[in-house]
């Protein structure tokens, strides 16, 4: 096997981890931002909680950065283009449909339950990002690894 | 409901190659070969294509629609 294929594979297979990773860690950051003083009951924000929060939106940006461009960047055009080939592309359509319906669903739920009991707009957008985002990470991750390990 | 199956692992065997250099060859990774070969993954008409021109194979050799 060539230098650049293995560098490819070495390369989607990190990706593929830390992805995944990712994902997981958005789904347990929203654990932790219901317990922030500011965060949906509306207290003043302390220094710590500020860095969070700015913390958790550049984390955000580069999950979605990630999962739309599909990474490897400053590995070259040629790694990058094999990295991202036709089997990538169709695990990120793929995980980016789940992640869509999780975000609709989850939409929906805080929708209803808006009508019963007083709704957060900050809470109802932190979890519509961490159920769209977090599911379609984990599950390209999940799907790249069964591709990566099948053979 | 056709089932396409293939044969792609047997002509790749028959020709010598490993999956990375045929991924090489034809510009893909190896997971793409391999994914194909075990039915995974259905590769667009560009890829059969040069599956088949790289294996030196038509691609109806390669590829077919098994009915149920």
């Amino acid at each position: 096997m060539s230098e650049l294929i293995e560098k490819a594979e070495r390369l989607g297979r990190r990706l593929a981890r830390l992805l995944m990773g990712m994902g997981f860690a958005l789904l347990g950051l929203q654990a932790l931002y219901v317990q922030l003083p500011g965060g949906p009951s509306g207290t003043p924000l302390r220094m710590a909680d500020i860095v969070m929060l700015i913390a958790w939106c550049f984390l955000v940006l580069a999950c979605l950065f990630a999962m739309v461009g599909g990474g490897g960047y400053g590995y070259g055009k040629q790694v990058r283009a094999l990295v991202n080939d036709e089997t990538a592309r169709a695990n990120r359509d793929a995980a980016i449909r789940i992640g869509f319906v999780a975000a609709m669903l989850v939409s929906l739920i805080m929708f209803v339950s808006s009508y019963f009991a007083k709704t957060d707009v900050r809470l109802t957008c932190h979890m519509v990002i961490t159920a769209g985002l977090g599911i379609a990470m984990i599950r390209y991750g999940a799907l790249e690894k069964r591709d990566y390990r099948s053979g | 409901m056709a089932e396409l199956t293939n044969s792609l692992r047997e002509v790749r065997e028959a020709a010598g190659l490993t999956q990375g250099q045929l991924a090489e060859t034809i510009g893909v990774s190896r997971k793409t070969i391999n994914t194909v070969e075990n039915g995974v993954f259905i590769p667009s008409t560009v890829i059969a294509l040069k599956l088949g021109r790289a294996l030196g194979r038509p691609v109806e050799e390669l590829f077919r629609l098994d009915d149920a």
